[in-house]
C-alpha cells in the first residue's frame, strides 16, 4: 500500500525539558453519530466492546491489541470520534443496515499535533480560550475550540501532554501558529 | 546597583533600576521637559505613575513610541527619547517588536500589590484559592515603595507562595462582565537592549477569575488655581518621593499646600532630606494628627485657612515664587521658592469598578469618590474601599475662589490646556452635566483620560453655579470611566493576528505543487486555489487563454480539493434531501450522481453541488467551496430543530477526500492508463455515475461530472493519497500534454456553458426560476423554499434573469459587475446621452464577464430585468465615458446538446 502523506508530513520541534511540539500523523480516525441511550448505542458498544463516554468533553482511553492506547473522544451527546481503532470500522460496518448509526472513516479529515512539556499548558493558553485548569480540563477532557481562528479539537492526554486535532487544510496554519506562541521555550 | 545610562534630548543621564525616567531626569536638574501642545507653556513632571498629565516623551530608541510619560518609562540601558509637545508622531517603519496574548483562568484575581492588594492576596491564599497577582510598578509595595519602605516581612514571604503568581509591569486595562479582565503586561522595554528578541514586548491577558479584588490605590490630586502648570509645581506625594527615594536634590526650598494631612507628612520627608520648607498652608481651619504634631515638632510653619492663588517664574517659566491667600481676609502675602508640593486631596482609582457598572459614591469624610463594594465575586480593598490608612481629615476643596483672568491660566487639564475659564464659558454656554463639560471643554480626552483633571472639574462645577443652588460631588457624579484604563499599543491588540497568522490560511494537499508549478493564486474563502498557471512570460489573459484549449481540445487537470463534502446515512436521508433540494434525490439510483439546488425558506438559491448515491442509505454531497460549513450548519439546523425524527446523520468530510477534476476529450484515454479495474467506456460509464476504483492499491471513487461540458472525470481519494495520485497522473499525463488550470479558467469553461455559480452570479435574490433553472424545481414533493414561489414578489414580471450577453470580437471585456442599461436610451436637453445623468433606469448588471477562446469573442452572464423575454435585444453598458454594446442571448453558449460530455 502506497502510503499516505500528512499535512504536516511528520514535523516536530522544541524539546521535552520545556515543550516538544510533534505532529501524530495518520491517526485512524471515525466519526460516530449514535442517539445516546439507544438501542443503536448499545449495538455500538456490544460490537466494540467498550461503553461510550457518555458525557460531552470526556475522553477514555481503551488498551488495543499490540499494546498500543486508543481514544474514544464525546464531542456532543449524539458524536464521538473513535482514534486509533482500527478494527472499529469493520465491526460497526454491519451495523448502519439495522441501526440508525453512523460510522464514517474521517482519518484524512484531521492531523494532530501533540504539545508535551512542563510549558506545553503556557503555549496552548496563547491559543486557547477556554479554562485549562486541572480542575476544569483534567487529563481524559476533550474540547473543541478555536486555534488561531481555526477549529480544532484539544485532548488533555496526560498531565503534560495535549493533542491538538486540526482539520487537514488548516494544519499548516495551525502548526505555524502553535510554534509562534512556544517561541519563548522552544 | 549598577547605574543605567541613557539619552533624553540628546543629553546623558543616570538611572537606578527600576526607576522612573521623570525621577532621572529630575535628579539631573531637568525641569521644564516640554511645552504644552496648544498654549506652549513650559511644563515638567507633576505625578509619579500613569496619572502624570504632563511630561510626554517620544522614545527613540527600540519601538520609537511616542506619547508616553516619563513618569512609567522605566530607564533602561541603551534608552533614548525626546521631549514631545502635542501629537506625537508614529515610526514610519513596520513594528517589528513582538506582541503576544494569553489566557488565564483563576481563583482569585487581586489588581494592585500595596499593602491593600497583598493582604486581600494573603487572605485568598490561607483561603485555599489560587491567586493571581498583577501590580503595573516593577516591585510591589504599592505606595511603600513611595516611601521607599520595604515590605512586611509576612507579605513578602506571600509572594514565593506555591498558590500565588504575581506579574510586576502588568495594568488592568478593562474589567467586564463575568470577571473577564484584561490586562497588559510589559516584558522587555526595562531590559532595554538585553531583552531578547523572541520575547513579546507586551502581553496581553485575558484573565477571567472567580472572584477579583480590586486594590487598585489612588491618586494624589492638584488644585486649581492661577498659573498652576509652572514647572516646580508638582504633586506633594510624587515631590517627596523624588527627594526622599530618588534623591533628587534640586529643590532649596518648598512650599506646601495642602488640604489635608498628607501634605504634612510630605512635609516632613521633604525636610528630612534637606529641602527648607517655607511654610504649610492648610485650606482647613484646623488640623490634628501624628504628621501635624510631627511638622510642629519639626519647626515647619503652619498657616491655616490660607493656600496659594498665584505663581510667579524665571524667564524660562519655571516657578520661583508662590501668591498666599488667607481664604477669611481675603490677604495675599508672597513667597519665593522653588518648589510648590500641592496635596488636593486623593483620588481613589475607580475605573476598573466602574466599567461594569458600578457607581462611585461620594464620601465627604475622604472628599473622594469611593467604590465600597462587596459581593462574594467582586470586592474592593483599600484606599478605593475608603481604607485611607492614615489620620486624614481632608477637606472638601478644590482651589481658591478665582477672578476671570486668573481663570484663563488656572488649569485643570494641562495635556488638554483646559482651563477654569474654558469650564466657566461651557457653564455660560448652559451645559450642565460633567459630561458635556467634558466634549466641550476637552478635560479629560488626553492620553490620561482625566486621571487627574476629572476631580477638578467635579470640584470646579462646584463652585461654578451660575445662579443655581451649588452642588456637591455627589450631585455631579463623575465622568464615565472607560477601558483602557492606559492606553494600549494597536500592535499588542493586534497580537500575533497579524501577517500570515492574521487569518487562517486553508490549503489542499497539491497545494506545495501549485506553489512549485508557478501557481498564482486566489483566495476563496480562505482557501487558497490556484488562479492560473503562467508559463514563464505568459500573461495571465495567455495562460488562461492556452488553458482553455487544452480542456476542451486535449485534456486539462484542476485541483478540486477544497469542494464541500457531507457524508449523508440513514433511513431517511433520501426524503431528507428531497426537502432540502428543490429536485428529487430519493430516486436517484445507486451509484448515480445528480446536480442539486437549494433555496432557503424565502425561495432564495443558497447553494448548490452535485450529490451521489453511494447506499440505499447513503450519500455524499458536495457543496461550493464557499458554502461548505454553511450547508453543513443548514442541514444540521433542520434535522435538530423541525425534524428530528428523520433517521439521518451528517458528517463533514470535506477534508477527508481530495477531489481531482480531469477534464477533456482526452481524459478517458488518459485516466484509462491510471484506472485499470473499471471500464471507463461511455456505454459502461455514462455520464452522472460514480464507480469505485483502484489506482496502485489505492481506493478511489471517479465519478462523470462535467463542470465545463467537456468529457470530464472527478477522481476522489483520500486526502493523504491525493499528492501520489496527482503525481502519478502527471507522469502518464506528459504524452497527453496533461495542463493544469486554476478558477479562471474554470470560470471561463462553466460560463460558456451558462452553468451558475451561487455567489458570483447570485447576489441573495434568485430564485431557481430568476436563473432560468425551473426544470430543477420539482412539482411533485415538497421542499424548503417552494412556498415561496407563490408569494407575489417572486411571480411578478420584470424580476431579473439570467441571460448571457455576447459582445462582437474585438471588443473590450466588460467589467464585472457592471451595470446594463437600454441602448440608444433618450438624450437629455443639452443632447447629451441621458445614462450619464442618471436618468435611464438601469436594467441589470453583468455577474461574469470573460472572453471566450472557442467564440472568439468576449462574452458575459449578466441578471437582466424580464431578461429571458429580450433575446436579442442590444443592450449598453456605460463604463466610465465609454459605452459599451452587447446582446442578449441564451446563457449556454456553446454546445447546447451535450455532444461533448460523453
Amino acid at each position: 500500500m502506497i502510503a499516505k502523506q500528512s499535512p504536516l508530513q511528520g514535523k516536530h520541534t522544541g524539546t521535552a525539558a520545556t515543550v516538544a511540539i510533534r505532529e501524530l500523523p495518520g491517526l485512524f480516525t471515525l466519526d460516530l453519530r449514535v442517539a445516546p441511550g439507544s438501542v443503536a448505542q448499545l449495538a455500538v458498544e456490544q460490537a466494540l466492546g467498550i461503553t461510550l463516554p457518555a458525557k460531552t468533553g470526556q475522553m477514555q482511553t481503551v488498551q488495543v491489541a499490540g499494546g498500543s492506547e486508543a481514544h474514544i473522544l464525546c464531542l456532543a451527546p449524539d458524536w464521538w470520534l473513535l482514534v486509533g481503532l482500527k478494527d472499529a470500522e469493520q465491526k460497526l460496518a454491519p451495523l448502519h443496515n439495522q441501526y440508525h448509526c453512523s460510522v464514517v472513516d474521517v482519518s484524512g479529515q484531521r492531523t494532530t499535533i501533540e504539545l508535551e512539556g512542563p510549558n506545553a499548558r503556557e503555549v496552548l493558553a496563547h491559543l486557547w480560550e477556554q479554562d485549562l485548569r486541572e480542575k476544569s480540563f483534567p487529563v481524559g477532557s476533550v474540547s473543541q475550540g478555536l486555534i488561531a481562528k481555526a477549529p480544532v479539537i484539544a485532548c488533555h492526554m496526560a498531565p503534560l501532554r495535549y493533542r491538538v486535532m486540526v482539520r487537514s487544510s488548516f494544519a499548516v496554519h495551525v502548526w505555524k501558529a502553535i510554534v509562534d506562541a512556544g517561541v519563548e521555550w522552544v | 546597583m549598577s547605574e543605567i545610562h541613557f539619552y533624553f534630548d540628546d543629553q546623558l543621564y543616570k538611572g537606578q533600576p527600576g526607576e522612573p525616567m521623570a525621577a532621572a531626569l529630575l535628579r539631573g536638574g531637568l525641569l521644564s521637559i516640554t511645552n504644552s501642545t496648544y498654549h506652549g507653556r513650559p511644563r515638567g513632571v507633576i505625578g509619579l505613575g500613569v496619572e502624570e498629565p504632563n511630561a510626554l516623551v517620544q522614545l527613540v530608541s527600540g519601538t520609537k513610541e511616542s506619547m508616553r510619560p516619563a513618569t512609567v518609562i522605566e530607564v533602561a540601558e541603551g534608552l533614548t527619547a525626546r521631549s514631545l509637545t502635542g501629537i506625537g508622531a508614529l515610526p514610519e517603519d513596520a513594528e517589528e517588536a513582538r506582541y503576544d496574548k494569553t489566557n488565564r483562568y483563576v481563583d482569585t484575581l487581586v489588581v494592585g500589590a500595596g499593602v491593600a492588594g497583598l493582604t486581600a492576596a494573603a487572605e485568598e491564599l490561607r483561603a485555599g484559592r489560587e491567586v493571581l497577582l498583577i501590580d503595573d510598578q516593577p516591585t510591589p509595595g504599592g505606595h511603600l515603595r513611595h516611601l521607599g519602605l520595604e515590605l512586611p516581612s509576612a507579605l513578602g514571604d506571600m509572594l514565593s507562595h506555591k498558590n500565588l503568581t504575581y506579574i510586576s509591569r502588568c495594568t488592568a486595562t478593562g474589567l467586564y462582565d463575568q470577571n473577564y479582565i484584561v490586562a497588559i503586561e510589559r516584558r522587555s522595554d526595562h531590559l532595554g537592549n538585553a531583552a531578547p528578541v523572541n520575547r513579546a514586548r507586551i502581553r496581553v491577558w485575558h484573565i477571567r477569575a472567580e472572584r477579583v479584588i480590586l486594590a487598585s490605590g489612588a491618586f494624589q490630586r492638584p488644585l486649581i488655581f492661577a498659573n498652576n502648570d509652572r514647572p516646580g509645581i508638582m504633586l506633594s506625594h510624587a515631590a517627596a518621593t523624588y527627594v526622599a527615594v530618588h534623591g533628587v536634590k534640586i529643590f532649596k526650598q518648598a512650599v506646601v499646600v495642602t488640604i489635608d494631612n498628607q501634605g504634612y507628612r510630605d512635609a516632613l520627608r521633604l525636610h528630612n532630606a534637606g529641602v527648607n520648607v517655607l511654610g504649610i498652608y492648610d485650606a482647613r481651619s484646623t488640623a490634628s494628627g501624628a504628621s501635624v504634631d510631627a511638622a510642629k515638632a519639626a519647626g515647619i510653619p503652619i498657616h491655616f485657612r490660607a493656600t496659594v492663588l498665584d505663581t510667579s517664574s524665571n524667564a524660562e517659566g519655571i516657578l520661583n515664587g508662590v501668591t498666599i491667600q488667607d481664604l477669611d481676609t481675603k490677604e495675599i502675602v508672597q513667597t519665593a521658592t522653588d518648589l510648590l508640593a500641592v496635596s488636593g486631596g486623593w483620588t481613589p482609582i475607580v475605573d476598573l469598578a466602574t466599567h461594569i457598572g458600578i457607581k462611585p459614591t461620594w464620601s465627604g469624610q475622604h472628599a473622594a469618590f469611593l467604590v465600597n463594594h462587596t459581593t462574594d465575586k467582586l470586592r474592593t480593598a483599600g484606599m478605593l474601599a475608603g481604607d485611607f490608612g492614615g489620620d486624614d481629615d481632608p477637606a472638601v476643596f478644590f482651589g481658591p475662589v478665582l477672578d476671570a483672568e486668573q481663570a484663563r491660566t488656572a488649569y485643570i487639564d494641562l495635556q488638554r490646556d483646559s482651563t477654569l475659564h474654558d469650564l466657566r464659558r461651557g457653564v455660560g454656554a448652559g451645559l450642565h452635566s460633567i459630561e458635556h463639560i467634558k466634549r466641550y471643554t476637552t478635560i479629560g480626552t488626553a492620553h490620561d483620560q482625566g486621571k487627574t483633571s476629572g476631580m477638578l472639574t467635579i470640584g470646579a462645577l462646584c463652585q461654578v453655579n451660575n445662579g443655581e443652588p451649588a452642588r456637591s460631588p455627589a450631585d455631579i457624579g463623575t465622568l464615565t470611566f472607560r477601558p483602557p484604563y492606559v492606553p494600549i499599543p494597536f500592535a499588542a491588540l493586534a497580537g500575533r493576528e497579524r501577517g500570515e497568522l492574521s487569518d487562517p490560511i486553508r490549503i489542499t494537499p497539491l497545494h506545495q505543487w501549485h506553489v512549485e508549478a508557478g501557481a498564482v493564486f486566489e483566495d476563496v474563502g480562505q482557501w487558497k486555489r490556484p488562479w492560473y498557471f503562467p508559463k514563464p512570460g505568459e500573461s495571465m489573459e495567455d495562460a488562461v487563454k492556452r488553458e482553455c484549449i487544452a480542456a476542451r481540445e486535449g485534456v486539462a487537470v484542476m485541483d478540486a480539493s477544497t469542494l464541500g463534502k457531507i457524508d449523508i446515512r440513514g433511513a431517511d436521508a433520501g426524503v431528507f434531501l428531497d426537502r432540502i433540494y428543490t429536485n428529487m434525490f430519493s430516486t436517484l439510483p445507486e451509484g448515480q450522481c445528480r446536480y442539486g439546488l437549494m433555496c432557503k425558506a424565502d425561495g432564495i438559491v443558497f447553494d448548490d453541488g452535485v450529490t451521489t448515491r453511494l447506499g440505499k442509505n447513503h450519500y455524499l454531497m458536495t457543496t461550493t467551496t464557499g458554502g461548505a460549513a454553511r450547508v453543513l450548519a443548514w442541514l444540521e439546523e433542520w434535522l435538530q430543530t423541525e425534524w428530528p425524527e428523520l433517521e439521518v446523520y451528517c458528517t463533514s468530510v470535506t477534508e477527508h477526500i481530495s477531489t481531482i477534476a480531469l477534464v477533456g476529450p482526452k481524459s478517458r484515454a488518459l485516466l484509462g492508463e491510471l484506472v485499470k479495474d473499471i471500464d471507463l467506456s461511455a456505454a459502461a460509464f455514462p455520464f452522472m455515475h460514480s464507480r469505485e476504483a483502484t489506482i496502485d492499491g489505492i481506493p478511489v471513487r471517479i465519478a462523470r461530472i462535467s463542470f465545463s461540458g467537456e468529457l470530464a472525470f472527478e477522481i476522489n481519494v483520500n486526502w493523504g493519497h491525493a499528492r501520489y495520485l496527482w503525481e502519478k497522473l502527471w507522469k502518464l499525463g506528459r504524452p497527453y500534454d496533461l495542463t493544469a488550470y486554476g478558477t479562471e479558467t474554470m470560470h471561463v469553461l462553466r460560463a460558456e456553458k451558462g452553468y451558475v455559480i451561487i455567489g458570483q452570479d447570485t447576489d441573495g435574490t434568485q430564485t431557481p426560476y430568476d436563473l432560468n433553472m425551473g426544470w430543477i424545481v420539482s412539482k411533485k414533493k415538497e421542499f424548503i423554499g417552494k412556498r415561496s414561489f407563490q408569494l407575489p414578489y417572486l411571480k411578478a414580471a420584470g424580476r431579473q434573469q439570467l441571460v448571457g450577453l455576447i459582445q462582437q470580437p474585438g471588443e473590450e471585456l466588460i467589467p464585472e459587475g457592471a451595470y446594463i442599461t437600454v441602448l440608444n436610451a433618450t438624450q437629455d436637453d443639452q443632447g447629451a446621452p441621458a445614462d450619464r445623468h442618471g436618468k435611464t433606469q438601469h436594467t441589470g448588471f453583468v455577474t461574469s464577464a470573460y472572453y471566450s477562446q472557442t467564440l472568439g469573442a468576449p462574452f458575459a452572464l449578466a441578471l437582466v430585468a424580464d431578461g429571458l423575454n429580450r433575446m436579442g435585444e442590444v443592450v449598453s453598458i456605460p463604463i466610465g465615458k465609454k459605452v459599451l454594446q452587447a446582446t442578449i442571448c441564451d446563457s449556454v453558449f456553446i454546445d447546447k446538446e451535450n455532444t461533448k460530455r460523453d
